[in-house]
């Protein structure tokens, strides 16, 4: 039932958030609060002029007489990155959303045709530029398999421990600027400051902060620095204390709680339907993780 | 509105640029990975908050500095230019990254090679990503050129 | 854990897909395309990847797409996942879908003319004379 509403839904080419009564009814209690709060930057933000309005016609079909197209530009704090997002909304719940994308298209593609085998990490590396490890190894195992070379053992250790290492700092980004906007705005020094540790140890290893180019088809660029083990100690001892603090700052917070529960909620033959892989697809209930299942 | 040549406002004048210089709002334009540096630098480990410019405002109309941080696709340009347009005098831009100050390897079809075809840009900061330390480095040397009046706005 | 690889023609193309459905395969992940220039015919060929959860196995499909017409039936009402990835695939290669909801330019500006990834696409490099270097022409 929920497969054929996507369906339906899809057809129209919108996404709706949710239709289930029960979010309705959660939008007038104490919760929707907050969610006024969030109308009134954007309010805001349409005053001052920094939503590039450009000429998306506000269309006058829709019956209620509440509801407004809001175009929330490709530049605005809140999206770290560009994505324009045109919104339509109701006093303050969202009714549809129609994304536009490719405000970043580089040609990454294009590019890769021209390059080497050898190069071709340098080009995928900023593809997803908050774990650029992941994507040159992603290429570094294609190029691997489809010409049959053999890795050694100590590169291949190297590589998994780089990578996730790589995985804890993007998080910590995602919890960051994820914080910063809720309002939590101390998260985001906490965040970013873990975040360096990681970044420094990574920096002796292979001489760049993000963006590296250390895993290469056939091993690694070079080994690891000379004390490795220690500064992993460190860091291994200092994160999880500060992971707790982030529990307790965030998690018993009722801003966040009201911000954030039962908003959006994806289920898992939404994820399914859509192709969503990943930290959302176990978030929705569904265990699955790349690294038990496909070693 | 002040001419550098007239004699009978030189101290007004510094006064002036200094007031200009110590407190400089960025506005945001962190298109890509540059961007990250450009929140790393302004977090805990190097601070941009003791040069006055912590606070990123969300809107150009209160802003003095545009900071284009990343790779400027052909379907960006025509908001960055509008963006520009929307922010007040005096103003400077900085071309944050090689990405933005020329097209980097990215030399091809969907990329502005360079942001410089579109707006003026004062201070070019090279690498890929720059560090912290480089984006202050072009942050002060900025407020440098603005002391000795060399950019008059 | 397995990974197959089939050809499928493209009047089968729609069922094949909606029977791997019903077996199992409920994830769509990728769905690009390939241009094969000079190098083998037909031109172009898509390619979908499918997921299966339950049975931990992936599905690699071929369609080759015939030359004089680009057009390929839309899996969108199977897989709702699949329209940004038709979109782009419209986009890059010049393939249509047929029975797609919206086919529009995602990643280029809507004015643009020509289909990027196209192996006859140049990659529009404007040639830089490094400072120090020999001069090329």
């Amino acid at each position: 039932m929920n497969e054929d509403n996507n369906i339906k839904d899809d057809l129209d080419f919108w996404a709706t958030n949710s239709e289930e009564g029960g979010w309705n009814i959660s939008s007038t209690d104490e919760g929707s609060q907050k969610m006024l709060e969030e109308e009134d930057e954007k309010q805001i933000k349409i005053q001052t002029g920094s939503d590039v309005v450009d000429d998306y016609v506000y269309s006058e079909e829709t019956t209620d007489d509440e509801r407004m197209i809001v175009n929330m530009g490709p530049q605005h704090p809140s999206t770290h990155g560009v994505l324009r997002l045109q919104v339509e909304l109701e006093g303050e719940v969202v009714r549809r959303v129609k994304p536009v994308i490719g405000y970043l298209h580089t040609g990454m593609e294009k590019t890769g045709e021209e390059l080497a085998y050898f190069q071709g990490p340098t080009n995928t590396t900023r593809m997803d530029y908050l774990s650029p490890l992941f994507n040159e190894l992603v290429f570094s195992l294609t190029t691997e398999k489809l010409l049959d070379i053999e890795v050694p053992e100590r590169a291949k250790a190297i590589r998994i421990l780089m990578t996730e290492l790589n995985r804890i700092s993007s998080h910590l980004v995602a919890l960051a600027t994820g914080g910063m906007d809720i309002g939590a705005l101390s998260m985001m020094i906490f965040g970013f400051r873990e975040r360096e540790l990681i970044l420094n140890f990574l920096e002796k290893s292979s001489g760049l902060r993000m963006n590296h180019k250390s895993i290469r088809p056939g091993g690694v660029a070079a080994d690891l620095p000379d004390n490795w083990q220690k500064d992993i100690k460190e860091i291994l001892k200092i994160i999880p204390e500060k992971l707790k603090d982030y529990g307790e700052m965030l998690l018993d917070n009722p801003i966040w709680q009201g911000r954030l529960k039962n908003v959006g909620i994806l289920t898992t033959e939404e994820c399914f339907a859509y192709g969503i892989t990943g930290p959302s697809l176990r978030a929705s209930g569904f265990s699955w993780d790349l690294r038990k299942t496909q070693p | 509105m002040f001419s550098p040549d007239n004699i009978f406002t030189t101290t007004i004048d510094k006064a002036v640029r200094w007031s200009r210089t110590q407190s400089m709002w960025p506005v945001t334009f962190g298109l890509a990975c540059c961007a990250i540096e450009m929140m790393a630098a302004g977090s805990a480990k190097y601070d941009l908050a003791r040069y006055g410019m912590e606070v990123f405002r969300a809107s150009p109309r209160q802003a003095d500095l545009m900071i284009v941080a990343g790779r400027v696709s052909q379907k960006m340009a025509p908001v960055l230019r509008q963006v520009y347009d929307q922010m007040a005098e005096p103003k400077w831009v900085i071309a944050m990254g090689a990405c933005s100050s020329t097209g980097r390897m990215f030399n091809n079809y969907a990329l502005v090679q360079g942001v410089h075809h579109i707006v003026p840009v004062d201070i070019y900061v090279p690498g890929c990503p720059p560090g912290p330390q480089s984006l202050m480095h072009g942050i002060l040397t900025l407020h440098d050129k603005i002391m000795e009046g060399e950019i008059n706005r | 854990m397995s990974l197959d690889e089939i050809n499928v023609e493209i009047d089968q193309y729609f069922k094949t897909v909606e029977d791997y459905k019903k077996d199992g395969y409920e994830m769509m992940i990728d769905l690009t395309a390939v241009d094969w220039y000079r190098k083998k015919e037909p031109r172009f060929e898509v390619i979908v990847n499918l997921l299966s959860v339950s049975k931990n196995s992936r599905l690699i499909m071929n369609v080759p797409v015939p030359d004089e017409d680009l057009t390929i039936p839309s899996i969108c009402e199977i897989y709702p996942g699949a329209n940004f990835y038709e979109r782009e695939v419209f986009d890059m290669f010049g393939i249509k879908f047929e029975n797609h909801p919206e086919l529009t330019r995602i990643l280029m500006p809507d004015d643009w003319t020509g289909n990027p990834l196209r192996k006859d696409y140049g990659s529009g490099r404007i040639p830089v004379q490094f400072k120090n270097a020999p001069k090329v022409d």
